[in-house]
């Protein structure tokens, strides 16, 4: 089982779209899919109609009274699973404090998972604490969604200069990027500049629209809906970028 | 994850139970379509075996593979692929993949049964319009072939029922829609799987005569126990021979030549038995065919072979093993053909129907052969222990400098044993039995390790001079094979140092104790020929 990891230090840059996309399209090529919804805002279990709600919350989880298994919920499309949000999530870093080897927790709650699924998708909340240093341990790779504005390459640098002090060196950074608005001369400058400055970040460019948005309204990953549309082809060739990779 | 059918009864339509479980149920209508579902398994029904089914289901939609669990308690995976698989390698790499190879291994699918389903899937919805339960009403028909006319199609129903198909994290709904089809609708549980009641309409039963020979009457006459073992393999032998011609995958071959070299070995211990002219005959004419398939089956286990050759290599020179593949290809096929050709023959005809008279012959009631009256406990005792003895002997001489053959032959005599104890193992204990073919197991899988690693040396030698011969041979190619060679011989040496230790296990003196007890004690008390 690969573990992908949507994370960012930045709120609001695409994570939940991409991480919901990509589980869907792994799924429709056969691949066991499951993606976590890990942050308790929960979109992603909206995206898929499913009620933020993990029965024992976190506590259930990080005590072994539950197992990931027993909280997962089949969606609506074959070959994919979630294990929905729940608002307990807030309280993760806590919990994982409390727990002896803390930054190891969530990587040994996913093992038991490792022959069942080919995928798991981790949708992480914005921010860099102890549930994203669990994160970086227990994934294969983290895809990293840059808007090409300054105060998204600003989080991303962060994060980079975290991970050159940090023991955890298996991991593959996919940075790539996302809500891209071509009219914007900003934007357009600002991913030549990353292109040639920075190594590794994938060529897929998901362009800002308002398809995306309406996954919302639709309540189902954009691929299911309109795969024809312009993010839609966005998000595959990104998928088939992505295989490449990991 | 359990799928529930339930069978509605013909005084019911499907009509009737869908709008009962409207009005407590907030249904959605998926789909309602045709379904062609055609049942996988393989020769020897491994799939059945394992309690699973797999089905293919084609519709207008799409082409989509299921694999649950015999009853529908588990379905352990479903995706939708482009065509019918023939080989487990035909699908992605997924777990889903890994899991059946486990199972299948190198053995082809094969559509064991058709299906012809008119679905009306539905949903059941709940509060967040999230699809909490899956409901099918399915009405199948099997097309089978006319009495009267041969070209006119026929189907035959075999009934209409409801599948409910939970959804993981979603139990409650699905205990609440069982009681409401037992007891509002009285609609009862099937007991059986549609896949099961389809081969029971199609007059197929799931398994053959795939188990190896035995003899369970300890006392029966030595000859009659003999021809019965003699009968079975010929069966499994005869089942074969149409995969080896079509070409199924190459298990076919591996079980015929395995059959094949069981008859040889018991052949070889019926001296006493049988008359010596009948049994030198017969044996010249087995090894002949052993002979004729060899080749073939040589083609086959290098192909299969192929990928750990090339994982063996660094990542880029791998490539260079290509011409080789090719060449394995191209002339597997001429062996094939030349294999085809020997079992079509007057040759092979005459020497299964001469067996077969042979094997069919009455008994005579009175013989001087020296053991055809004696039962078949003893001189299969006589024979396990015969050649336990032998393996002892040559083992014990086989030191560090002794040539490859001398273990070459240790191997095939270590297979006579192991195959007569197959034979006759219902005569012992059953526990103490199961230790000895472990201890004879553990030697035989260094030994064949050995001789595999040897053998394919000399190939790989044979193949670069006679691909030089045939298409020439580039540098690139020559080098991964000479790479090829230098690892196998590595391998070789360091299993050729394991060779001693197991020796000396299998020659341990619990082990010659535990022999004595349970198979020498046994014996014909006569040292004569044997």
């Amino acid at each position: 089982m690969k573990i992908l990891a949507t994370y960012s230090i930045k709120g609001g840059v695409g994570k939940t779209a991409a991480a919901v996309n990509l589980a869907y399209l792994a799924a429709c090529e056969g691949f066991h899919t499951l993606l976590w919804d890990l942050d308790p805002q929960g979109a992603a279990s909206y995206y898929f109609r499913i009620k933020p709600k993990v029965k024992g919350g976190t506590r259930g989880l990080l005590d072994r009274t539950k197992s990931l298994d027993d909280v997962i919920k089949e969606t609506n499309f074959v070959g994919l699973d979630m294990i929905p949000a729940d608002f307990s999530y807030r309280h993760m870093d806590l919990k994982l404090n409390d727990a002896r080897k803390p930054v190891k927790q969530l990587r040994k709650l996913m093992k038991p998972l490792r022959k069942e699924y080919d995928f798991l998708f981790l949708d992480c909340a914005p921010s860099i604490s102890l549930v994203s240093e669990n994160i970086f341990y227990a994934a294969d790779a983290l895809l990293v969604p840059l808007i090409p504005t300054t105060l998204s390459l600003r989080t991303y640098q962060q994060l980079l200069r975290y991970f050159n002090k940090s023991p955890v060196d298996h991991v593959t950074f996919l940075p790539f990027f996302s809500m891209v608005d071509c009219r914007k001369r900003l934007h357009r400058e600002t991913m030549k500049s990353v292109i040639n400055e920075q190594e590794g970040v994938l060529k897929t460019v998901i362009p800002y629209s308002s398809q995306v948005e309406l996954m919302g309204v639709r309540q189902a990953p954009l691929e299911s809906y309109d795969q024809h549309s312009v993010p839609a082809l966005a998000f595959e060739k990104l998928w088939e970028e992505i295989k490449t990779r990991i | 994850m359990k799928v529930l059918i339930f069978n509605i009864p013909r005084s019911q339509s499907i009509k009737q139970v869908k709008s009962f479980l409207k009005q407590y149920l907030l249904l959605q209508l998926q789909s309602s379509n045709l379904v062609t579902r055609t049942y996988l398994d393989t020769f020897d029904w491994r799939i059945f075996d394992d309690g699973g089914v797999l089905e293919v289901t084609a519709n207008k939609t799409g082409i989509w593979i299921n694999w649950r669990s015999l009853g529908g308690e588990k379905i352990y995976g479903k995706y939708p692929i482009e065509q019918i698989p023939r080989f487990v390698w035909n699908l992605k790499e997924t777990s889903f993949r890994s899991r059946l190879e486990i199972i299948l291994g190198v053995r082809a699918l094969l559509p064991v049964a058709i299906v012809y389903s008119r679905i009306h899937s539905l949903s059941v919805i709940n509060n967040q319009g999230k699809t909490v339960l899956h409901v099918e009403f399915q009405s199948d028909r099997v097309p089978y072939k006319s009495s009267v006319s041969k070209r006119s199609k026929c189907s035959a129903e075999i009934g209409k029922r409801v599948h409910l198909l939970p959804m993981k994290g979603y139990e409650k709904i699905l205990k609440k829609t069982c009681e409401l089809l037992q007891q509002e609708c009285n609609l009862s549980p099937v007991t059986t799987d549609p896949f099961v009641t389809t081969l029971e309409r199609i007059g197929r039963k799931p398994r053959g005569s795939f188990h190896k020979p035995t003899v369970t009457d300890p006392e029966q006459r030595t000859d009659i126990a003999a021809k019965s073992i003699f009968y079975h393999l010929l069966n499994i032998m005869e089942q074969n021979e149409d995969g080896i011609r079509d070409d199924i995958d190459s298990e076919f071959l591996h079980d015929f030549r395995v059959a094949l070299r069981r008859t040889r070995t018991l052949l070889g211990q019926m001296k006493g038995v049988f008359p010596g002219r009948r049994i030198t005959r017969f044996s010249r004419e087995f090894a002949w065919l052993g002979e004729v398939t060899g080749p073939t089956r040589d083609m086959d286990v290098y192909l299969l072979s192929f990928d750990t050759y090339k994982q063996r290599l660094p990542p880029e020179i791998r490539g260079n093993l290509i011409p080789l593949y090719e060449y394995l290809c191209r002339h597997r096929l001429k062996e094939h053909s030349h294999l085809i050709r020997a079992l079509s023959s007057v040759h092979y005809q005459k020497l299964k129907q001469d067996w077969k008279n042979f094997l069919s012959a009455t008994p005579p009631k009175e013989s001087r052969l020296t053991y055809i009256n004696h039962p078949i406990i003893n001189v299969a005792s006589e024979c396990i222990w015969h050649i336990y003895r032998k393996i002892i002997k040559k083992g014990n001489v086989i030191g560090p400098d002794s040539p490859p053959t001398s273990l070459h032959q240790l191997r095939k005599t270590c297979k006579k044993l192991r195959y007569l104890i197959e034979f006759f193992q219902e005569f012992y204990p059953e526990n103490k039995i199961k230790k000895l073919i472990k201890n004879l197991k553990d030697l035989q899988d260094i030994l064949g390790e050995f001789q595999d690693l040897q053998v394919q040396q000399e190939s790989l030698r044979k193949f670069i001079l006679a691909m030089e011969q045939e298409t020439g041979i580039t540098t690139g190619t020559r080098n991964a094979m000479e790479m090829l060679i230098a690892e196998r011989a590595r391998q070789n040496r360091r299993v050729r140092a394991e060779f001693d230790d197991r020796f000396r296990k299998f020659a341990s003196p619990s082990n010659l104790a535990l022999y004595k007890k349970i198979i020498a004690s046994k014996r014909i008390l006569h040292t004569g020929e044997k």
